[in-house]
Protein backbone atom coordinates (compact mmCIF):
# COMPACT_ATOMS: atom_id res chain seq x y z
CA UNK A 1 0.00 0.00 0.00
CA UNK A 2 1.58 3.49 -0.59
CA UNK A 3 3.24 4.30 2.56
CA UNK A 4 2.01 6.78 3.78
CA UNK A 5 4.60 9.28 5.57
CA UNK A 6 3.65 11.14 9.06
CA UNK A 7 4.26 14.64 7.41
CA UNK A 8 1.56 14.08 4.80
CA UNK A 9 -1.81 14.88 5.53
CA UNK A 10 -3.85 15.43 3.14
CA UNK A 11 -7.57 16.48 2.88
CA UNK A 12 -10.38 14.14 3.17
CA UNK A 13 -11.03 13.20 -0.78
CA UNK A 14 -15.23 14.73 -0.07
CA UNK A 15 -14.31 17.51 1.26
CA UNK A 16 -11.78 18.41 -1.22
CA UNK A 17 -14.26 17.01 -3.59
CA UNK A 18 -17.41 19.57 -2.22
CA UNK A 19 -14.84 22.40 -2.61
CA UNK A 20 -13.41 21.81 -5.98
CA UNK A 21 -17.56 21.50 -6.97
CA UNK A 22 -17.90 25.09 -5.43
CA UNK A 23 -15.02 26.42 -6.93
CA UNK A 24 -16.35 24.90 -10.14
CA UNK A 25 -19.37 26.47 -10.07
CA UNK A 26 -17.87 29.95 -9.05
CA UNK A 27 -16.38 29.75 -12.05
CA UNK A 28 -19.04 28.67 -14.21
CA UNK A 29 -20.87 31.48 -12.05
CA UNK A 30 -18.21 34.45 -12.88
CA UNK A 31 -16.87 33.17 -15.94
CA UNK A 32 -18.87 31.82 -18.14
CA UNK A 33 -16.97 28.42 -18.52
CA UNK A 34 -15.38 26.08 -16.30
CA UNK A 35 -11.86 24.63 -15.63
CA UNK A 36 -8.97 23.64 -18.28
CA UNK A 37 -5.56 23.30 -17.95
CA UNK A 38 -4.55 20.83 -20.64
CA UNK A 39 -5.05 23.86 -23.48
CA UNK A 40 -2.46 26.28 -21.72
CA UNK A 41 0.29 24.22 -21.87
CA UNK A 42 -0.93 23.74 -25.24
CA UNK A 43 -0.81 27.59 -26.08
CA UNK A 44 2.56 27.87 -24.55
CA UNK A 45 4.28 25.47 -26.39
CA UNK A 46 2.48 27.13 -29.80
CA UNK A 47 3.49 30.34 -28.40
CA UNK A 48 7.47 28.94 -28.86
CA UNK A 49 6.50 27.38 -32.11
CA UNK A 50 5.70 30.76 -33.31
CA UNK A 51 8.78 32.13 -32.69
CA UNK A 52 10.50 29.52 -34.13
CA UNK A 53 8.96 28.69 -37.23
CA UNK A 54 6.30 31.11 -37.38
CA UNK A 55 5.64 29.99 -41.33
CA UNK A 56 4.66 26.60 -39.75
CA UNK A 57 2.25 27.73 -37.50
CA UNK A 58 0.98 29.93 -40.40
CA UNK A 59 0.07 26.70 -42.41
CA UNK A 60 -1.08 24.32 -40.17
CA UNK A 61 -4.84 24.76 -39.86
CA UNK A 62 -4.48 23.45 -36.62
CA UNK A 63 -2.04 25.76 -35.41
CA UNK A 64 -2.99 28.93 -37.17
CA UNK A 65 -6.43 28.93 -35.43
CA UNK A 66 -4.21 29.64 -32.16
CA UNK A 67 -1.46 31.54 -33.33
CA UNK A 68 -1.85 32.15 -37.00
CA UNK A 69 -0.75 35.73 -38.20
CA UNK A 70 -1.53 38.57 -35.47
CA UNK A 71 -3.02 36.02 -33.27
CA UNK A 72 -1.58 35.88 -29.84
CA UNK A 73 -2.02 32.70 -28.57
CA UNK A 74 -1.02 33.52 -24.63
CA UNK A 75 -4.30 35.86 -24.99
CA UNK A 76 -6.82 33.57 -23.73
CA UNK A 77 -7.67 32.90 -19.95
CA UNK A 78 -6.64 29.22 -19.45
CA UNK A 79 -2.91 30.61 -19.70
CA UNK A 80 -3.71 32.87 -16.47
CA UNK A 81 -5.22 29.56 -14.88
CA UNK A 82 -2.26 27.55 -15.56
CA UNK A 83 -0.20 29.97 -14.03
CA UNK A 84 -2.92 30.12 -11.20
CA UNK A 85 -2.78 26.45 -10.57
CA UNK A 86 1.48 26.43 -10.56
CA UNK A 87 1.41 28.62 -7.76
CA UNK A 88 -1.66 27.35 -6.09
CA UNK A 89 0.06 24.23 -6.38
CA UNK A 90 3.25 24.96 -4.66
CA UNK A 91 2.01 27.22 -2.22
CA UNK A 92 0.16 24.40 -0.79
CA UNK A 93 2.82 22.05 -1.12
CA UNK A 94 5.23 24.40 0.59
CA UNK A 95 2.96 25.23 3.30
CA UNK A 96 2.68 21.86 4.14
CA UNK A 97 6.31 21.10 3.75
CA UNK A 98 5.72 18.85 0.62
CA UNK A 99 8.02 20.26 -1.37
CA UNK A 100 10.76 17.98 -2.04
CA UNK A 101 12.59 17.06 -5.10
CA UNK A 102 11.49 12.98 -5.23
CA UNK A 103 10.24 10.67 -7.91
CA UNK A 104 7.21 8.95 -6.85
CA UNK A 105 6.69 5.12 -7.81
CA UNK A 106 5.96 1.52 -6.95
CA UNK A 107 8.68 -0.20 -4.87
CA UNK A 108 9.42 -2.49 -8.21
CA UNK A 109 11.19 -0.03 -10.24
CA UNK A 110 13.64 2.51 -10.23
CA UNK A 111 13.04 5.95 -10.62
CA UNK A 112 14.82 6.19 -14.21
CA UNK A 113 11.84 3.46 -15.29
CA UNK A 114 9.54 5.92 -14.07
CA UNK A 115 10.80 8.95 -15.66
CA UNK A 116 10.63 6.64 -18.97
CA UNK A 117 7.00 6.36 -17.99
CA UNK A 118 6.01 9.19 -16.45
CA UNK A 119 7.53 10.86 -19.85
CA UNK A 120 5.33 8.25 -22.69
CA UNK A 121 2.48 8.57 -20.39
CA UNK A 122 2.47 12.04 -20.64
CA UNK A 123 2.55 11.79 -24.37
CA UNK A 124 -0.34 9.69 -24.61
CA UNK A 125 -2.03 12.31 -22.11
CA UNK A 126 -1.06 15.19 -24.58
CA UNK A 127 -1.99 14.06 -27.61
CA UNK A 128 -5.57 11.91 -26.39
CA UNK A 129 -6.27 15.41 -24.53
CA UNK A 130 -5.99 17.23 -27.98
CA UNK A 131 -8.10 14.53 -29.68
CA UNK A 132 -10.61 14.78 -26.95
CA UNK A 133 -10.73 18.53 -27.03
CA UNK A 134 -10.20 18.59 -23.31
CA UNK A 135 -8.78 17.11 -20.23
CA UNK A 136 -9.79 15.61 -17.08
CA UNK A 137 -10.34 18.86 -15.87
CA UNK A 138 -11.71 20.53 -18.96
CA UNK A 139 -14.03 17.82 -20.29
CA UNK A 140 -14.29 15.63 -17.53
CA UNK A 141 -14.78 17.55 -14.54
CA UNK A 142 -16.18 20.76 -16.08
CA UNK A 143 -18.42 19.39 -19.15
CA UNK A 144 -19.74 16.47 -17.17
CA UNK A 145 -20.75 19.56 -14.13
CA UNK A 146 -23.02 21.00 -17.07
CA UNK A 147 -24.26 17.57 -18.43
CA UNK A 148 -22.57 17.69 -22.05
CA UNK A 149 -23.16 14.14 -22.93
CA UNK A 150 -19.79 14.40 -25.02
CA UNK A 151 -17.89 14.84 -21.35
CA UNK A 152 -19.35 12.11 -19.66
CA UNK A 153 -18.57 9.84 -22.63
CA UNK A 154 -15.24 11.02 -22.86
CA UNK A 155 -15.05 10.77 -18.97
CA UNK A 156 -16.39 7.53 -18.48
CA UNK A 157 -13.56 6.33 -21.32
CA UNK A 158 -11.07 7.39 -19.42
CA UNK A 159 -12.10 5.49 -16.54
CA UNK A 160 -12.67 2.24 -19.08
CA UNK A 161 -9.23 2.70 -20.31
CA UNK A 162 -7.24 3.25 -17.28
CA UNK A 163 -8.81 -0.08 -15.20
CA UNK A 164 -8.88 -2.02 -18.32
CA UNK A 165 -4.86 -1.37 -18.80
CA UNK A 166 -4.03 -1.36 -15.32
CA UNK A 167 -3.56 -4.90 -14.54
CA UNK A 168 -1.19 -5.11 -17.29
CA UNK A 169 1.28 -2.29 -15.42
CA UNK A 170 0.66 -2.87 -11.98
CA UNK A 171 4.37 -3.73 -11.81
CA UNK A 172 4.91 -0.22 -12.18
CA UNK A 173 2.83 1.08 -9.09
CA UNK A 174 2.30 -2.23 -6.75
CA UNK A 175 4.78 -3.93 -4.17
CA UNK A 176 5.93 -7.06 -5.05
CA UNK A 177 4.67 -10.48 -4.36
CA UNK A 178 0.95 -8.72 -5.48
CA UNK A 179 -1.10 -10.75 -8.56
CA UNK B 1 -7.66 14.00 8.02
CA UNK B 2 -10.45 11.43 6.58
CA UNK B 3 -14.17 12.44 8.02
CA UNK B 4 -16.32 9.68 9.33
CA UNK B 5 -18.80 7.77 7.75
CA UNK B 6 -21.52 9.55 9.41
CA UNK B 7 -20.40 13.19 8.26
CA UNK B 8 -20.13 11.33 4.48
CA UNK B 9 -23.92 9.85 4.82
CA UNK B 10 -25.13 13.24 6.15
CA UNK B 11 -23.09 15.11 3.18
CA UNK B 12 -24.54 12.71 0.48
CA UNK B 13 -28.35 12.66 2.22
CA UNK B 14 -27.78 16.53 1.92
CA UNK B 15 -26.48 15.92 -1.88
CA UNK B 16 -30.03 13.86 -2.71
CA UNK B 17 -31.97 16.39 -0.73
CA UNK B 18 -30.92 19.13 -2.90
CA UNK B 19 -31.22 17.05 -6.14
CA UNK B 20 -34.43 16.05 -5.43
CA UNK B 21 -35.75 19.69 -5.06
CA UNK B 22 -34.29 20.67 -8.64
CA UNK B 23 -36.95 17.89 -9.81
CA UNK B 24 -39.60 19.65 -7.65
CA UNK B 25 -38.83 23.43 -8.47
CA UNK B 26 -37.54 22.80 -12.05
CA UNK B 27 -35.86 24.95 -14.64
CA UNK B 28 -37.68 28.37 -15.52
CA UNK B 29 -39.46 28.84 -18.65
CA UNK B 30 -38.98 32.01 -20.80
CA UNK B 31 -41.60 33.98 -18.84
CA UNK B 32 -39.65 33.15 -15.39
CA UNK B 33 -36.53 33.93 -17.00
CA UNK B 34 -37.47 37.35 -18.30
CA UNK B 35 -38.73 38.04 -14.72
CA UNK B 36 -35.59 37.72 -13.48
CA UNK B 37 -33.87 39.71 -16.42
CA UNK B 38 -36.47 42.39 -15.75
CA UNK B 39 -34.99 44.35 -13.58
CA UNK B 40 -31.65 44.27 -15.46
CA UNK B 41 -33.04 44.76 -19.10
CA UNK B 42 -36.15 46.99 -18.24
CA UNK B 43 -34.76 50.39 -18.06
CA UNK B 44 -33.19 49.33 -21.76
CA UNK B 45 -36.89 49.79 -22.96
CA UNK B 46 -37.88 52.45 -20.64
CA UNK B 47 -34.16 54.67 -21.55
CA UNK B 48 -35.43 54.00 -25.42
CA UNK B 49 -31.97 52.61 -26.15
CA UNK B 50 -33.00 49.67 -27.63
CA UNK B 51 -35.42 50.87 -29.96
CA UNK B 52 -33.86 51.99 -32.98
CA UNK B 53 -34.65 54.62 -35.83
CA UNK B 54 -35.54 53.93 -39.26
CA UNK B 55 -32.98 55.76 -40.81
CA UNK B 56 -30.55 53.62 -38.80
CA UNK B 57 -32.39 50.56 -39.75
CA UNK B 58 -31.52 51.75 -43.15
CA UNK B 59 -27.82 51.99 -42.63
CA UNK B 60 -27.30 48.57 -41.02
CA UNK B 61 -29.19 47.32 -44.27
CA UNK B 62 -26.42 48.85 -46.04
CA UNK B 63 -23.63 47.75 -43.93
CA UNK B 64 -21.72 44.69 -45.48
CA UNK B 65 -19.86 43.98 -41.65
CA UNK B 66 -22.64 43.82 -40.00
CA UNK B 67 -24.69 40.18 -40.39
CA UNK B 68 -28.43 41.70 -40.23
CA UNK B 69 -31.15 39.47 -39.21
CA UNK B 70 -34.20 41.00 -39.50
CA UNK B 71 -37.31 39.15 -37.82
CA UNK B 72 -40.81 40.55 -38.55
CA UNK B 73 -43.33 39.43 -36.67
CA UNK B 74 -46.59 40.57 -38.13
CA UNK B 75 -49.44 38.26 -39.49
CA UNK B 76 -49.13 36.98 -43.22
CA UNK B 77 -51.59 39.50 -44.44
CA UNK B 78 -49.60 42.30 -43.92
CA UNK B 79 -46.05 40.63 -44.46
CA UNK B 80 -47.72 39.79 -48.19
CA UNK B 81 -48.64 43.13 -48.38
CA UNK B 82 -44.94 44.81 -47.58
CA UNK B 83 -42.03 43.47 -45.63
CA UNK B 84 -38.68 45.06 -45.67
CA UNK B 85 -36.07 43.40 -47.65
CA UNK B 86 -34.09 40.27 -46.60
CA UNK B 87 -36.44 39.93 -43.58
CA UNK B 88 -37.62 36.78 -42.60
CA UNK B 89 -40.80 36.35 -40.88
CA UNK B 90 -41.69 35.06 -37.05
CA UNK B 91 -44.79 33.44 -36.30
CA UNK B 92 -46.05 33.30 -33.34
CA UNK B 93 -44.82 30.37 -31.15
CA UNK B 94 -42.02 29.63 -33.50
CA UNK B 95 -39.66 31.54 -31.09
CA UNK B 96 -38.29 28.91 -28.85
CA UNK B 97 -37.18 26.94 -31.72
CA UNK B 98 -34.90 29.44 -33.26
CA UNK B 99 -33.77 30.60 -29.82
CA UNK B 100 -31.11 27.97 -30.23
CA UNK B 101 -29.80 29.70 -33.60
CA UNK B 102 -30.38 33.57 -32.44
CA UNK B 103 -28.09 32.36 -29.56
CA UNK B 104 -25.43 31.32 -31.23
CA UNK B 105 -24.60 33.90 -33.44
CA UNK B 106 -21.29 35.44 -35.02
CA UNK B 107 -19.92 38.54 -33.15
CA UNK B 108 -20.96 41.06 -35.84
CA UNK B 109 -24.52 40.16 -35.91
CA UNK B 110 -27.41 42.58 -35.04
CA UNK B 111 -30.94 41.44 -34.47
CA UNK B 112 -33.83 43.93 -35.33
CA UNK B 113 -37.15 42.76 -34.95
CA UNK B 114 -40.06 44.53 -36.66
CA UNK B 115 -43.77 44.61 -36.19
CA UNK B 116 -46.48 47.48 -37.17
CA UNK B 117 -45.85 49.94 -34.35
CA UNK B 118 -43.29 49.01 -32.20
CA UNK B 119 -45.47 46.87 -29.81
CA UNK B 120 -45.62 43.67 -30.78
CA UNK B 121 -41.93 43.71 -31.69
CA UNK B 122 -40.98 44.95 -27.49
CA UNK B 123 -42.80 41.66 -26.72
CA UNK B 124 -41.10 39.34 -28.70
CA UNK B 125 -37.83 41.45 -27.72
CA UNK B 126 -38.36 40.51 -24.44
CA UNK B 127 -38.97 37.21 -24.73
CA UNK B 128 -35.94 36.79 -27.26
CA UNK B 129 -33.91 38.18 -24.18
CA UNK B 130 -35.01 35.03 -22.22
CA UNK B 131 -34.89 32.51 -24.85
CA UNK B 132 -31.51 33.07 -26.56
CA UNK B 133 -29.24 34.59 -23.12
CA UNK B 134 -29.37 38.01 -24.44
CA UNK B 135 -28.48 38.49 -27.96
CA UNK B 136 -27.80 41.57 -29.83
CA UNK B 137 -31.11 42.21 -30.51
CA UNK B 138 -32.99 45.87 -31.02
CA UNK B 139 -36.47 46.93 -32.39
CA UNK B 140 -37.57 49.40 -35.07
CA UNK B 141 -39.27 52.43 -33.50
CA UNK B 142 -42.40 53.15 -34.72
CA UNK B 143 -42.64 50.12 -36.52
CA UNK B 144 -43.51 49.29 -40.15
CA UNK B 145 -45.63 52.01 -40.22
CA UNK B 146 -43.03 54.53 -39.68
CA UNK B 147 -40.97 53.16 -41.77
CA UNK B 148 -43.72 54.19 -44.54
CA UNK B 149 -44.15 57.14 -43.54
CA UNK B 150 -40.33 57.98 -43.67
CA UNK B 151 -39.41 56.20 -47.25
CA UNK B 152 -43.07 56.49 -49.05
CA UNK B 153 -44.88 59.37 -49.90
CA UNK B 154 -48.68 59.91 -51.05
CA UNK B 155 -49.41 60.46 -54.34
CA UNK B 156 -48.47 64.82 -53.79
CA UNK B 157 -45.30 63.93 -52.95
CA UNK B 158 -45.74 64.57 -49.61
CA UNK B 159 -45.22 62.50 -46.71
CA UNK B 160 -47.04 60.32 -45.22
CA UNK B 161 -48.23 60.86 -41.82
CA UNK B 162 -49.85 57.55 -40.15
CA UNK B 163 -48.91 57.59 -37.02
CA UNK B 164 -51.40 57.17 -34.39
CA UNK B 165 -51.95 58.38 -30.75
CA UNK B 166 -53.37 54.89 -29.97
CA UNK B 167 -50.86 52.44 -31.69
CA UNK B 168 -52.79 49.45 -32.44
CA UNK B 169 -50.50 47.36 -34.65
CA UNK B 170 -52.44 47.51 -37.58
CA UNK B 171 -50.90 48.54 -41.03
CA UNK B 172 -51.89 52.06 -41.69
CA UNK B 173 -50.88 52.41 -44.73
CA UNK B 174 -52.51 51.01 -47.79
CA UNK B 175 -51.51 49.03 -51.02
CA UNK B 176 -52.67 48.35 -54.49
CA UNK B 177 -51.28 45.13 -54.69
CA UNK B 178 -49.12 42.36 -52.41
CA UNK B 179 -45.45 43.37 -53.50
CA UNK B 180 -43.86 42.15 -50.37
CA UNK B 181 -40.56 43.07 -50.79
CA UNK B 182 -40.43 43.83 -53.95
CA UNK B 183 -42.14 47.72 -53.01
CA UNK B 184 -39.89 50.30 -53.36
CA UNK B 185 -39.61 51.33 -49.52
CA UNK B 186 -38.20 47.78 -49.03
CA UNK B 187 -35.03 49.02 -49.70
CA UNK B 188 -34.49 52.66 -50.06
CA UNK B 189 -31.78 54.05 -51.05
CA UNK B 190 -28.75 54.38 -49.02
CA UNK B 191 -28.58 57.71 -49.85
CA UNK B 192 -31.17 59.22 -47.48
CA UNK B 193 -28.54 57.66 -44.60
CA UNK B 194 -25.83 60.51 -45.47
CA UNK B 195 -29.17 63.22 -44.68
CA UNK B 196 -30.56 61.93 -42.01
CA UNK B 197 -29.29 62.52 -38.31
CA UNK B 198 -30.23 59.68 -36.36
CA UNK B 199 -29.44 58.20 -32.69
CA UNK B 200 -26.99 55.43 -33.07
CA UNK B 201 -27.83 52.96 -30.72
CA UNK B 202 -26.66 50.06 -32.34
CA UNK B 203 -23.49 48.51 -30.95
CA UNK B 204 -21.88 45.29 -31.51
CA UNK B 205 -20.97 43.17 -28.79
CA UNK B 206 -18.89 40.46 -27.43
CA UNK B 207 -20.26 37.18 -27.14
CA UNK B 208 -20.62 37.10 -23.59
CA UNK B 209 -19.11 33.39 -23.18
CA UNK B 210 -16.11 33.23 -25.63
CA UNK B 211 -14.98 29.86 -25.71
CA UNK B 212 -14.14 27.37 -22.46
CA UNK B 213 -13.19 24.09 -22.40
CA UNK B 214 -9.59 23.10 -22.25
CA UNK B 215 -8.74 26.69 -24.93
CA UNK C 1 -28.15 37.12 -14.78
CA UNK C 2 -25.17 35.40 -14.95
CA UNK C 3 -22.45 35.01 -16.98
CA UNK C 4 -21.66 38.55 -17.68
CA UNK C 5 -18.79 39.28 -19.80
CA UNK C 6 -15.50 39.40 -17.33
CA UNK C 7 -13.49 41.43 -19.78
CA UNK C 8 -15.83 44.19 -19.76
CA UNK C 9 -16.91 44.28 -16.54
CA UNK C 10 -13.84 44.27 -14.99
CA UNK C 11 -11.63 44.66 -17.73
CA UNK C 12 -8.60 42.78 -19.47
CA UNK C 13 -6.40 42.94 -16.30
CA UNK C 14 -8.93 42.62 -13.97
CA UNK C 15 -10.85 39.17 -15.92
CA UNK C 16 -6.96 38.06 -15.31
CA UNK C 17 -6.42 38.30 -11.71
CA UNK C 18 -9.77 36.15 -11.93
CA UNK C 19 -8.09 33.78 -13.54
CA UNK C 20 -5.11 33.57 -11.69
CA UNK C 21 -7.28 33.30 -8.71
CA UNK C 22 -9.14 30.42 -9.93
CA UNK C 23 -6.61 28.83 -11.31
CA UNK C 24 -4.40 29.35 -7.68
CA UNK C 25 -7.34 27.97 -6.14
CA UNK C 26 -7.63 24.75 -8.05
CA UNK C 27 -4.11 24.25 -7.98
CA UNK C 28 -4.42 24.45 -3.99
CA UNK C 29 -7.42 21.97 -3.81
CA UNK C 30 -5.23 20.07 -5.57
CA UNK C 31 -2.29 19.76 -4.04
CA UNK C 32 -4.23 19.69 -0.74
CA UNK C 33 -6.35 16.78 -1.64
CA UNK C 34 -2.67 15.01 -2.53
CA UNK C 35 -3.18 14.83 -6.26
CA UNK C 36 0.73 15.87 -6.73
CA UNK C 37 1.58 12.37 -5.92
CA UNK C 38 1.29 10.22 -8.58
CA UNK C 39 2.10 7.00 -6.60
CA UNK C 40 -1.75 7.67 -4.75
CA UNK C 41 -2.99 8.76 -8.08
CA UNK C 42 -2.76 5.42 -9.84
CA UNK C 43 -3.59 3.36 -6.63
CA UNK C 44 -7.08 4.76 -8.16
CA UNK C 45 -6.86 1.90 -10.51
CA UNK C 46 -5.92 -0.83 -8.41
CA UNK C 47 -8.87 -0.13 -5.93
CA UNK C 48 -6.36 0.67 -3.27
CA UNK C 49 -6.83 4.59 -2.84
CA UNK C 50 -9.90 6.01 -4.58
CA UNK C 51 -9.44 9.69 -3.61
CA UNK C 52 -9.53 10.74 -7.61
CA UNK C 53 -13.27 9.60 -8.21
CA UNK C 54 -14.56 10.43 -4.73
CA UNK C 55 -13.21 13.96 -5.70
CA UNK C 56 -13.68 13.92 -9.07
CA UNK C 57 -17.64 12.56 -8.29
CA UNK C 58 -18.37 14.70 -5.48
CA UNK C 59 -17.41 17.61 -7.23
CA UNK C 60 -19.01 16.89 -10.21
CA UNK C 61 -22.15 16.07 -8.02
CA UNK C 62 -21.68 19.58 -5.82
CA UNK C 63 -20.95 22.05 -8.87
CA UNK C 64 -24.15 20.60 -10.97
CA UNK C 65 -26.54 20.89 -8.13
CA UNK C 66 -25.44 24.21 -7.73
CA UNK C 67 -25.23 25.45 -10.81
CA UNK C 68 -29.02 24.22 -11.55
CA UNK C 69 -30.21 25.53 -8.57
CA UNK C 70 -29.08 28.62 -9.09
CA UNK C 71 -30.55 28.36 -12.92
CA UNK C 72 -33.62 27.52 -11.21
CA UNK C 73 -33.43 30.65 -8.87
CA UNK C 74 -32.97 33.08 -11.68
CA UNK C 75 -29.09 34.30 -10.48
CA UNK C 76 -27.24 31.83 -13.85
CA UNK C 77 -28.29 31.24 -16.98
CA UNK C 78 -27.67 28.28 -17.68
CA UNK C 79 -28.43 28.54 -21.60
CA UNK C 80 -25.28 30.79 -21.49
CA UNK C 81 -22.82 28.89 -20.15
CA UNK C 82 -20.27 27.05 -22.09
CA UNK C 83 -21.06 23.69 -22.40
CA UNK C 84 -18.12 21.56 -24.38
CA UNK C 85 -19.48 20.62 -28.11
CA UNK C 86 -20.24 17.04 -28.32
CA UNK C 87 -17.62 15.57 -30.95
CA UNK C 88 -18.42 11.64 -29.61
CA UNK C 89 -16.12 9.28 -31.09
CA UNK C 90 -13.03 11.67 -31.00
CA UNK C 91 -13.87 12.05 -27.20
CA UNK C 92 -14.24 8.37 -26.63
CA UNK C 93 -10.98 7.61 -28.34
CA UNK C 94 -9.21 10.27 -26.77
CA UNK C 95 -10.19 9.42 -23.39
CA UNK C 96 -9.36 6.11 -23.62
CA UNK C 97 -5.88 6.98 -24.70
CA UNK C 98 -5.33 9.66 -21.31
CA UNK C 99 -6.38 6.09 -19.30
CA UNK C 100 -3.68 4.58 -20.49
CA UNK C 101 -1.87 7.70 -20.26
CA UNK C 102 -2.62 7.78 -16.92
CA UNK C 103 -2.33 4.79 -15.32
CA UNK C 104 1.76 4.67 -17.51
CA UNK C 105 2.09 7.99 -16.04
CA UNK C 106 0.35 8.26 -13.07
CA UNK C 107 -1.19 11.96 -13.90
CA UNK C 108 -3.39 13.63 -15.44
CA UNK C 109 -2.53 17.19 -17.02
CA UNK C 110 -3.90 19.45 -14.23
CA UNK C 111 -2.46 17.51 -11.70
CA UNK C 112 0.95 16.64 -13.32
CA UNK C 113 1.21 20.59 -13.45
CA UNK C 114 0.87 20.28 -9.42
CA UNK C 115 3.25 17.78 -9.04
CA UNK C 116 5.54 19.65 -11.40
CA UNK C 117 4.92 22.72 -8.99
CA UNK C 118 6.26 20.87 -5.82
CA UNK C 119 9.28 19.30 -7.82
CA UNK C 120 8.23 15.93 -8.33
CA UNK C 121 10.66 15.00 -11.19
CA UNK C 122 8.07 11.95 -12.83
CA UNK C 123 5.60 14.84 -13.11
CA UNK C 124 8.22 17.11 -14.39
CA UNK C 125 8.77 14.62 -17.40
CA UNK C 126 4.73 14.07 -17.43
CA UNK C 127 5.00 17.62 -19.04
CA UNK C 128 7.89 17.10 -20.88
CA UNK C 129 6.48 14.19 -22.20
CA UNK C 130 2.61 16.12 -22.14
CA UNK C 131 4.26 18.68 -24.40
CA UNK C 132 5.51 16.48 -26.88
CA UNK C 133 2.28 14.82 -27.30
CA UNK C 134 0.60 18.05 -27.62
CA UNK C 135 3.22 19.20 -30.23
CA UNK C 136 2.81 15.63 -32.19
CA UNK C 137 -1.09 15.97 -32.09
CA UNK C 138 -0.71 19.09 -33.80
CA UNK C 139 1.40 17.60 -37.11
CA UNK C 140 -0.61 14.64 -37.19
CA UNK C 141 -3.94 15.34 -36.60
CA UNK C 142 -4.28 16.51 -40.37
CA UNK C 143 -3.65 12.84 -41.46
CA UNK C 144 -7.22 12.19 -39.82
CA UNK C 145 -8.89 15.08 -39.60
CA UNK C 146 -11.85 13.67 -40.74
CA UNK C 147 -12.49 11.21 -37.41
CA UNK C 148 -11.15 14.50 -35.35
CA UNK C 149 -14.41 16.70 -37.12
CA UNK C 150 -16.63 13.62 -36.80
CA UNK C 151 -19.88 12.64 -34.84
CA UNK C 152 -20.11 16.11 -34.35
CA UNK C 153 -23.66 17.49 -31.81
CA UNK C 154 -23.53 20.60 -30.82
CA UNK C 155 -24.04 22.29 -27.41
CA UNK C 156 -25.59 18.75 -26.78
CA UNK C 157 -26.85 17.78 -22.40
CA UNK C 158 -28.30 15.19 -21.02
CA UNK C 159 -31.55 16.49 -21.01
CA UNK C 160 -31.41 16.67 -24.61
CA UNK C 161 -30.05 13.46 -25.13
CA UNK C 162 -32.72 12.00 -22.45
CA UNK C 163 -35.59 13.99 -23.18
CA UNK C 164 -35.63 14.83 -19.33
CA UNK C 165 -36.23 17.76 -17.54
CA UNK C 166 -32.19 18.51 -16.17
CA UNK C 167 -33.40 17.86 -12.54
CA UNK C 168 -34.21 14.34 -12.74
CA UNK C 169 -30.82 13.88 -15.19
CA UNK C 170 -28.88 15.73 -11.65
CA UNK C 171 -31.08 13.32 -9.38
CA UNK C 172 -30.59 10.66 -11.45
CA UNK C 173 -26.58 11.13 -11.72
CA UNK C 174 -26.37 11.81 -8.15
CA UNK C 175 -27.87 8.48 -7.13
CA UNK C 176 -25.41 6.41 -9.59
CA UNK C 177 -22.77 8.73 -8.27
CA UNK C 178 -23.28 8.41 -4.87
CA UNK C 179 -24.06 4.29 -5.27
CA UNK C 180 -20.81 4.41 -6.87
CA UNK C 181 -19.29 5.60 -4.53
CA UNK C 182 -20.23 3.92 -1.64
CA UNK C 183 -19.79 0.45 -3.33
CA UNK C 184 -16.19 1.99 -4.09
CA UNK C 185 -15.85 2.17 -0.22
CA UNK C 186 -17.16 -1.38 0.41
CA UNK C 187 -14.61 -2.84 -2.30
CA UNK C 188 -11.97 -1.27 -1.07
CA UNK C 189 -11.92 -2.25 2.60
CA UNK C 190 -13.05 -5.66 1.53
CA UNK C 191 -9.50 -5.88 -0.69
CA UNK C 192 -7.29 -3.97 1.87
CA UNK C 193 -9.22 -4.11 5.12
CA UNK C 194 -10.18 -0.96 7.06
CA UNK C 195 -7.34 1.48 5.73
CA UNK C 196 -7.59 5.47 6.54
CA UNK C 197 -6.97 6.41 3.26
CA UNK C 198 -5.76 9.93 4.76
Amino acid sequence: MPRRRNKDRYWDPYIAGALLGILLFLTFFLTGHGLGSSGGVNRVLVAVEDLLAPRHVDTTPYLAAIAGGERDPLDHWIVWQVAGILVGGFVSGWLRGRVRVETRRGPQITPRTRWAMAFIGGILMGYGARLARGCTSGQGLSGSAVLSVGSWAFLLSVFAGGYLIAWFFRRLWLPGGDG
Amino acid sequence: MVISMKASGLGAGLLLLAASGLVWHGQPGPEEKWGFLAAELGPRLTHREVQIEPAELLSLMHDDYINLILVDVRDERDWNLFHLWGAERLKPGQLLNSAKRFRDLPENSVIVLVSNDELAATEVWKQLMAAASRPNAYVLAGGINRWLNEFTADGRGRPRNSESESPDEKLRHSFEWALGSRHPASLPDPHYVGTHQFTKKVKLLKRVVRKGGCG
Amino acid sequence: MAPWDLETALGGAGASVIYLLIGFAFGFILESAGFGDSRRLAAQFYWRNLTVIKVMLTAIMVAMILIFWSTALGWLDYDAVWVNPTYLWPGIAGGLIMGVGFVLGGFCPGTSLVGAATLKLDAIWFVVGAAVGIVGFGETVSLYNEFWNSSYLGRFSLPDWLNLPPGVVILALVSIGILILGIGEIVRRRIHGDLDEG
